[in-house]
């Protein structure tokens, strides 16, 4: 089992708000080998992002991790003491985060936000951080680094803050980047040059990555394996390419037939009938069923666990009987 | 006393005034302390209102033979220096706090309004002026400015209405001046003002009502620092005339006796302490219960 | 900023030139004879008369007005008319014991009150952010006097080593320090963790930890220079209120601070004290002011394109 850098068993979340528990990831599980990318993907507020925070344990206020482990070098991180968890954090598992134009101290200068990173875990002298910083800046595709260097962030634009946010959490030489939605607030292009920029990045680094988006389009580019998410449940597992090709899942199925471009001209774009359901009243039986096009009775009483085998997991009674098959076809390796 | 006017922003709403009102009463009613505090201060109203029948003795009314006599089962907060009952001169000094609080954040509201109206729809010049009172009053205690004008109008009631009130307005005014530069610009005023709708008939058909919530937290947390400077105009013996029973003054006369009767001054400030915080905290609560941009 | 500063200054100067107009108005318009005021009730006509020729109030009141305003001018502010002492004199020898009390207490103040606040803050939700916050309303909801009473009764009479009246060395300024310097701390404490939860929300204190900083760090050297501003804008408001905050101390533990000079010369009735004490109050205050707004611009250069 050595070969996993990271793993997360039935990992859960709660909120605990007034109103009542939430259980906003629900018994997740996923392994990450070492360079290899996984994605997590599902619409906003399935628990995608709640998952990537718990990694780390940074899940905000009345959040708590509240079942299940996370697996990293043989130690879990859900039960590790607070200052061993600081000495991993940033240092062997970094994170890179949606909202580029807040995520950095506007009172700092960028220069020092990264020695800072750099000098929480390594007792380098001033000069030294300072000339890893600024070798930094240049990776990340900055010009005139001496300059960005000593400005603080508040005269750069979104795709520019990203890049020292992604040098800042590369400092380290992580074993793990976390990159949640990084680029779901840029626009477009800046979006492509971060993506590139990642994807060279991760290789000449070596490091694993976590990747959550909403964005089929950035899986397929960025990813290896996938994890759909729906209402904080894992509800598929499979292979990217399988993902394009053959989606089992009735959510997965309708997530690719959304895409923009996949429609015919002329015709609307298909969408997923019905919302997402309220946390506080979650159904009874498989969450997706008051949406799905093939629910039975069956699904609207009882959950469906995970079905199939090896490298493509589903959740879902259309596949209960077919686990051999299915095995059968994706066991590549 | 600027702490709290320091994280009051300017309020406005969208939509239905209404809805508006209902969202913060539901809004209010969850706030615990909030309506407790409500309820603090509807007691102390009563005591104010019916102090006649609520007070065991008469307040002014002096007992030689109970001079500073301890708490006990007749006189609850005892007597002072001249045998007369600190229970009944409490709730009639509930009184006094609570009108120079009413009337004079009345004053200070009325002026505050039309200053910061008058700044912030007419601009130019008018603007100039008014905000140059306001950074006039706003860059002096306005205790001070209040001392000096009570030693020149002398001590009593009225007096106290109309220097508190005059020297307080300065807070709402300039926060009604930028709720109107905001609203100045909404499409409706505008269009009102196309329809050659008078200035009168704007600023009271379509910006008082827009700065009504920003005028309730103002005089709700005004009316404590109005309290308060009573309380303390009152203990320098500016404040109400000599026998009129008032937590700041009766202070005042506790102070010679604090090695022999400790009893006395704790009463009438305890009341100043529960006056006055009751009223802050429910505007805390009324701010976060109004302001939209707190609701979540 | 040379042209904000110019502005600024000006502004400062119109304001104390307003604020002595307002002061000659309430003293000597509003009274209609501040001499009877000044002399009280039983005085005869004669004397009454006597003494507004001798303080050159027979004079029409603009000429009154220009001439008071030509001495403050020179530094002239007139002579105590019952301690027949220059006016400026008495000022001067009394603001020192009220500058060193307001300066002590808001010292303690701003370090309590912000660490407080920060505390709090971290501490959200908890029993000590309740059980703090709600000693920080009691704080601001107290009248300082009456503080000052309590702590004279059960702190100053039980334990002889505080004096509750007069000064006497260091040990003495504890006791009124206190008494002037816990509002403020509470109100400070408030702001404080106001300010400091809406930044301990914010994304970039999350990429602090996720950098693996020590909260130490996070707190202190992330939120809380970002949080500083709107503190700081209470502790500079506030300073006015202090110097009052001080008289009301100085009264109760009978310190010889300018406080204690006013309330003296106002049951006195000694028109020149009182005048002088609230211009120059006043042009304490508005100086104040001058300065704090100043190091905003400093800090903050929005502030100083909004000022326009």
């Amino acid at each position: 089992m050595d070969e996993y850098l990271l793993e997360a068993k039935d990992l859960s979340v709660t909120l605990y708000t007034e109103r009542g528990e939430l259980r906003v990831v629900d018994g997740v599980s996923f392994r990450l080998k070492k360079r290899e990318t996984l994605g997590i993907v599902g619409e906003s507020g399935c628990g995608k992002s709640m998952t990537a925070n718990s990694i780390l344990r940074m899940v905000p206020a009345p959040g708590k991790i509240s079942g299940g482990q996370i697996i990293f070098k043989g130690r879990d991180l859900s039960t590790l003491p607070e200052r061993k968890l600081r000495s991993i954090r940033g240092k062997e598992i970094a994170m890179v985060f949606q909202e580029p134009m807040t995520s950095l101290n506007p009172l700092m200068t960028c220069g020092r936000q990264i020695t800072e990173a750099l000098r929480a875990h390594e007792k380098t002298d001033a000069k030294q951080a300072k000339r890893h910083a600024l070798e930094l800046i240049r990776l990340v595709g900055i010009p005139m680094a001496e300059r960005i260097y000593e400005s603080t962030p508040s005269g750069l634009s979104g795709g520019m803050r990203q890049r020292i946010v992604i040098a800042m959490a590369l400092c380290n030489n992580p074993d793990v980047l976390i990159c949640d939605e990084p680029t779901t607030a840029l626009d477009v292009t800046v979006q492509a040059q971060i993506l590139r920029l990642i994807d060279e990045l991760k290789s000449s680094f070596g490091s694993a990555v976590l990747f959550i988006t909403h964005d089929m389009g950035v899986i397929q580019q960025m990813t290896d394996r996938v994890m759909v998410m729906y209402s904080g449940q894992a509800v598929e597992y499979l292979q990217t390419e399988e993902l394009f090709r053959k989606p089992l899942h009735p959510y997965t199925q309708g997530l690719i037939a959304c895409i923009p471009g996949k429609a015919a001209v002329g015709h609307d774009l298909p969408v997923i009938k019905g919302t997402v359901p309220t946390l506080y009243a979650l159904p009874k039986g498989c969450l997706f069923a008051p949406r799905c096009p093939y629910a039975t009775k069956r699904c609207r009483c009882e959950r469906p666990g995970l079905y199939g085998a090896g490298r493509h997991l589903v959740r879902c009674f259309q596949y209960e009987h077919k686990e051999a098959s299915n095995s059968a076809a994706d066991s590549g390796s | 006393m600027k702490f709290k006017r320091a994280q009051i922003g300017a309020v406005t709403f969208e939509g239905g005034y209404h809805n508006y009102y209902q969202e913060s009463w539901r809004l209010l009613k969850k706030n615990r302390i909030a309506m407790f505090s409500l309820f603090v201060i509807l007691a102390l109203f009563i005591f104010a209102c019916f102090a006649l029948w609520i007070a065991p003795y008469d307040p002014n009314k002096q007992v030689l033979a109970n001079r500073l006599m301890p708490p006990g089962p007749k006189h609850w907060f005892g007597c002072d220096e001249f045998g007369r009952d600190i229970l009944s001169r409490c709730i009639y000094g509930c009184r006094v706090s609570l009108s120079v609080g009413l009337f004079s954040q009345f004053i200070a509201c009325l002026i505050g309004y039309f200053m910061g109206v008058a700044a912030g729809y007419f601009g130019k010049k008018t603007d100039a002026v008014v905000s140059f009172l306001i950074q006039m009053f706003s860059s002096i205690p306005f205790l001070l400015l209040a001392m000096a004008l009570m030693f020149a109008l002398g001590s009593g009631l009225i007096n106290l209405y109309i220097s508190l009130g005059l020297l307080s307005w300065a807070g709402t005014a300039r926060l009604i001046r930028g709720n109107v530069l905001q609203l100045r610009e909404r499409e409706y005023i505008q269009a009102c003002r196309v329809d050659g709708g008078s200035d009168m008939r704007i600023i009271l058909r379509h910006l008082l009502p827009n700065c009504i919530p920003t005028l309730i937290i103002t005089v709700t947390l005004g009316i404590p620092e109005a309290i308060l400077a009573e309380a303390s105009l009152s203990f320098l013996g500016l404040g109400v005339q000599s026998p009129t029973a008032s937590w700041g003054s009766m202070i005042a006369g506790s102070e010679a006796f604090i090695r022999t009767s400790a009893f006395y001054s704790l009463f009438p400030g305890l009341c100043i302490i529960v006056t006055v915080m009751a009223f802050n905290m429910l505007g805390d609560g009324l701010r976060d219960a109004l302001d939209p941009k707190l609701r979540r | 900023m040379k042209k904000y500063l110019i502005k600024r200054v000006l502004l400062a100067i119109g304001i104390i030139f307003a604020l002595s107009c307002v002061t000659f108005v309430i003293l000597n318009v509003i009274p209609g004879d501040p001499v009877a005021l000044m002399l009280g009730d039983n005085a005869d006509a004669a004397t009454v008369k006597a003494v507004r020729a001798n303080l050159g109030m027979d004079k029409p009141l603009p000429q009154q007005y220009l001439s008071w305003v030509l001495n403050l001018l020179t530094g002239d502010l007139g002579i105590s008319f019952f301690q027949k002492k220059p006016v400026l004199t008495l000022l001067t020898t009394a603001f020192q014991y009220t500058v060193r009390l307001a300066t002590i207490s808001y010292l303690v103040a701003v370090v309590l009150g912000i660490g407080i606040g920060i505390f709090a803050a971290v501490n959200r939700g908890k029993i000590a952010d309740h059980a703090l916050m709600a000693l920080a309303i009691t704080g601001i909801s107290a009248p300082s006097f009456w503080v000052a009473i309590l702590l004279q009764i059960y702190v100053g009479l039980q334990f002889k080593v505080f004096p509750v009246s007069g000064l006497a060395g260091p040990i003495s300024y504890i006791l009124p320090c206190i008494a002037l310097g816990t509002r403020y701390a509470a109100g400070i404490a408030r702001i404080t963790r106001t300010s400091m939860l809406e930044i301990l929300n914010q994304d970039f204190i999350r990429t602090a930890e996720a950098k693996g900083l020590s909260p130490l760090r996070t707190v202190f050297i992330h939120a809380l220079r970002n949080a500083m501003l709107p503190i700081l804008t209470v502790i500079g408001t506030n300073i006015g209120e202090l110097l009052t905050g001080s008289m009301l101390t100085e009264t109760v533990f009978n310190i010889p601070g300018i406080g204690k000079l006013l309330i003296d010369s106002i049951t006195k009735r000694d028109l020149p004290i009182v005048q002088g004490c609230v211009i120059y109050i006043a042009v304490v205050c508005v100086t104040i002011y001058l300065v704090v707004d100043i190091l905003y611009a400093v800090i903050d250069p929005h502030i100083r394109l909004e000022g326009n």
